[in-house]
């Protein structure tokens, strides 16, 4: 199966290790994945404008559809943007017409049923389980990963269907097995990471990083887990704003695609982790 | 011939050339002076001229000592500035387009216009009547030609490059055409002038009078020199003669004019013409627009798009080098400026920009990257945007992602995101960051207009055109289905944190109450909505199916449209 990899704007610059850890799994798995000129997915103008998020997420879902692809998201606001904006567009006719209005004048034309795939529900509902077991050589045993959910991806679950049990999702854990680590059962796993705030409330947003990364050491975790670039990137802020008090050293936050990759023995550390620590 | 074209013109010629050449020149120092002293971005104390200059000198000596580098930069100036294979990979026909610009160009450049220093120089024996220069330069000819002919078929009919192109654009192709169109031109025109003809004979030629006639009669039935008002009487031996006279006098110099494979058949279209052409030395003319039309171009060069020609290969080569990884603050700065001057509008950061399509929604030109750096050059070297401009620009650059496309697409070589860091950093200075966070600074200074909690709520009667509208919308609707119950307010984690739910707007089920009664106001002032994490836990713990976080979305959105119209 092929999919067209959907790595989100915040990989281009901040978390370059995303995508390139996330092609290095699949291509393991003998998922083929193709690189589409996707754009925005609409998440970052969504509290500016409905209809700017309506076109920036359908249009995305135009081009997916004008190669006949899946898409492939590894953020989870991605994946809940994509999600989101294909429900509204299918519920309001009115909005169907301006958005497919607009995109006509660049030759796109979106009518639904392209499929939106997250990293986690792609291999968990579209590999087979066997398969993931196989590949990994190098069986993280001992470690124990806070598996730090994402908001965007889990609710509203009507519209996401990301797991079974939106109230008590086991999705996460059931991957992290796989990899031979064993997933601690975290207090603040479904908690928000703030990032939405950043910028904006930057103390309430940064409490909730902090909150996160304090509750995960005492629960006795070893690394910090997450599958969304907004969520890194808030664990990223928050390790520096932990580094700069100089209370403490936080344990390592990584990338869900770097802790396959390890297991499978495509990557020797957490990318970017050890040279910040 | 070089001699010949001085002759003809030779007053405008010195002239046009001196001032052309004194424009470039200072214009190209006043440049140069520019990228070390102006800058983007925050003014930052330390950042001298002479700092600027004394970091780039000693990046430069670092990349001349280490023999790695040297290679790397050799590899830049092959595949990126000689060869353009980026572009290539890009798009094939833009790639085409620009080598038949850049390849046809240099060409006439340097054996052509600089033909005394370069073609003289290398080929023994060159003229540009000889074969194969002037069959080459045909050649050359045609490929700007047929580059130029792409570049305005893409600009006309590729609908993003036609949002972005500007007089500018075209003038530059306007002017590259007329220089090509006046060479070719002046080539045919000289195939067919006797005028001409009569002064190579004199100059080159060495024959009695009575031998003119055949010599004539061969150039006119064979090369399509036209002599009017004269009959000239073609006989067999006539030729032949003429023949001859033609192999001693002039073959050595002068190859057969049909090698001029454009120029030729245009002699032949101006057949028609020639007793006016030839009467009036329309030849003479034409060099005259020919060379004005390229010193023309080169006192433009230093102020417009053409200037890239000497800036784009050194971004080529900082970007082959550095990448985005300039490790000085200094060249930093240095480099913002001059990447600004490497930009040609060639249009592939908005054709390919993540939020591009905005721009059809907000109608702000500042979407697209490319409009942006032209903006920020000339703000840079002295014209500044007036405040409206300027809080549009604001607006149009926050919407931005960041996600770094442009620098990795840009054909030269431009490293755009520093840039739009820069301007960003600039722009929260001058206080006008994202609308957003200026919307939060907006709603605190009404907080501090709002009577306290003491005064009793007034709840105005009739009928809200907000609470109307949300009415409307499918997902906001949903909010006359709240019964209170609080569930969203106790699921929320800002609530949680915060503890606060007496302050009127703090708490979500507050805000959706207040929509039920009517009050847009007080609902979308709600501290609650601008602290709002959008994580979705109340609507998805609402029993009543009230969709909370859309609404607040939709009441953010509201206050973005009442303060920034879109």
């Amino acid at each position: 199966m092929k999919y067209a990899l959907f790595s989100g704007c915040r990989t281009g610059f901040d978390i370059p290790q995303h995508p390139k850890s996330a092609k290095a799994v699949l291509s393991r798995l003998n998922v083929e994945v193709e690189e589409l000129d996707f754009g925005c997915c609409g998440y970052p103008v969504k509290e500016k404008n409905l209809d700017a998020f309506l076109l920036l997420a359908i249009r995305n879902l135009a081009i997916a559809q004008a190669h006949n692809l899946p898409v492939l998201t590894l953020c989870k606001c991605c994946f809940g943007s994509l999600k989101q904006a294909e429900y509204h567009f299918k519920n309001d006719p009115d909005k169907q017409a301006m958005i497919n209005w607009l995109l006509q004048k660049e030759g796109l034309y979106y009518d639904g049923g392209v499929k939106i795939h997250h990293m986690l529900t792609l291999l968990d509902r579209e590999i087979d389980e066997d398969l993931i077991r196989q590949s990994i050589t190098r069986p993280l045993d001992g470690i124990k990963v806070a598996p730090s959910y994402g908001c965007h991806a889990l609710r509203p679950s009507t519209i996401t269907g990301f797991d079974d049990r939106p109230d008590a999702p086991t999705i996460f854990e059931r991957i992290i097995t796989l990899t031979g680590a064993e997933p601690v059962n975290w207090s603040k796993r479904l908690e928000c990471c703030g990032n939405p705030l950043l910028d904006k409330n930057t103390p309430l947003g940064e409490g909730f990083i902090l909150t996160k990364y304090e509750t995960a050491e005492q629960e006795g975790a070893d690394i910090i887990c997450t599958a969304c670039n907004y969520c890194h990137m808030q664990f990223e802020h928050g390790r520096e704003l932990i580094l700069k008090s100089g209370s403490t050293t936080p344990i390592p936050a990584i990338l869900l695609t770097q802790l396959l990759a390890r297991a499978m023995g495509l990557e020797k550390g957490w990318t970017g982790v050890e040279t910040a620590a | 011939m070089p001699l010949y074209d001085l002759l003809t013109g030779f007053n405008l010629y010195t002239w046009s050339f001196s001032i052309a050449s004194a424009v470039f020149c200072i214009g190209i120092i006043y440049r140069i002076i520019g990228f070390f002293r102006l800058s983007i971005g925050p003014e930052r104390t330390g950042f001298t001229t002479t700092s600027r200059i004394k970091a780039f000198l000693f990046g430069l000596s670092g990349i001349l000592v280490s023999p790695v580098r040297i290679l790397h930069l050799f590899k830049a100036v092959i595949l990126d500035v000689v060869l353009q294979l980026p572009l290539m990979r890009q798009n094939f026909l833009k790639w085409f387009m620009h080598i038949c610009i850049y390849w046809g160009f240099a060409g006439l450049f340097f054996f052509h216009a600089l033909e005394g220093y370069v073609s003289e120089v290398i080929f023994p024996g060159y003229q540009s009547t000889l074969s194969p220069f002037m069959f080459l330069r045909n050649i050359a000819g045609v490929m700007v030609m047929v580059g130029v002919g792409i570049a305005i078929y893409r600009r006309k009919t590729n609908f993003r490059l036609k949002q972005i192109s500007r007089h500018p654009d075209y003038l530059a192709i306007a002017m590259l055409g007329l220089i090509m169109i006046s060479g070719f031109g002046l080539e045919a025109a000289k195939i067919i002038s006797s005028g001409v003809f009569y002064d190579m004979v004199e100059e080159y030629g060495s024959l009695d009078e009575e031998e003119l006639p055949a010599l004539k009669a061969v150039w006119q039935e064979e090369f399509n020199v036209q002599f009017p008002g004269e009959i000239i009487q073609v006989t067999p031996e006539l030729m032949e003669e003429g023949r001859i006279l033609n192999e001693d006098n002039c073959t050595v110099c002068h190859s057969n004019p049909k090698e001029a494979f454009v120029s030729y058949p245009l002699s032949i279209a101006m057949k028609p013409v020639a007793g006016f052409f030839n009467k009036n030395r329309i030849d003479a003319l034409i060099l005259k627009i020919h060379f004005l039309s390229c010193f023309l171009a080169l006192a433009y060069l230093p102020f417009s798009k053409f200037l890239h020609i000497l800036t784009t290969p050194v971004s080529l080569m900082i970007s082959g080098l550095a990448g985005q990884q300039i490790k000085r603050d200094e060249n930093k700065a240095t480099r913002r400026v001059f990447d600004l001057s490497a930009c040609t509008q060639c249009g592939t950061c908005t054709s390919h920009c993540a939020v591009g399509p905005l721009y059809e929604i907000f109608d702000n030109p500042w979407v697209f990257p490319s409009e942006r750096v032209t903006r920020i050059r000339e703000s840079a070297w002295g014209r500044p945007m007036d405040p409206e401009s300027r809080d549009a620009f604001s607006q149009g650059s926050f919407i931005c992602t960041m996600c770094n496309k442009c620098s990795q697409l840009c054909p030269a070589g431009l490293d755009l995101q520093d840039i739009w860091k820069a301007t960003r950093d600039q722009l929260e200075v001058e206080s006008l960051p994202d609308p957003v966070i200026r919307i939060r600074e907006l709603l605190k200074k009404h907080d501090s207009e709002k009577p306290g909690l003491d005064t009793p709520l007034v709840i105005k009667p009739g009928k809200n055109p907000v609470v109307e509208s949300l009415k409307k919308s499918f997902q906001a609707a949903t909010f006359s289905n709240c019964y209170t119950c609080l569930t969203c307010t106790n699921s929320c984690p800002v609530v949680a944190v915060t503890g606060e739910t007496r302050e009127f707007g703090s708490a979500p089920h507050q805000v959706i109450h207040a929509l039920v009664l009517g009050q847009a106001e007080l609902a979308k002032d709600a501290s609650i909505v601008w602290n709002c994490l959008t994580c979705y836990k109340c609507q998805e713990n609402c029993p009543q199916g009230v969709r909370i976080t859309d609404i607040f979305y939709q009441l953010k959105n509201i206050v973005h449209h009442q303060e920034f119209g879109i």
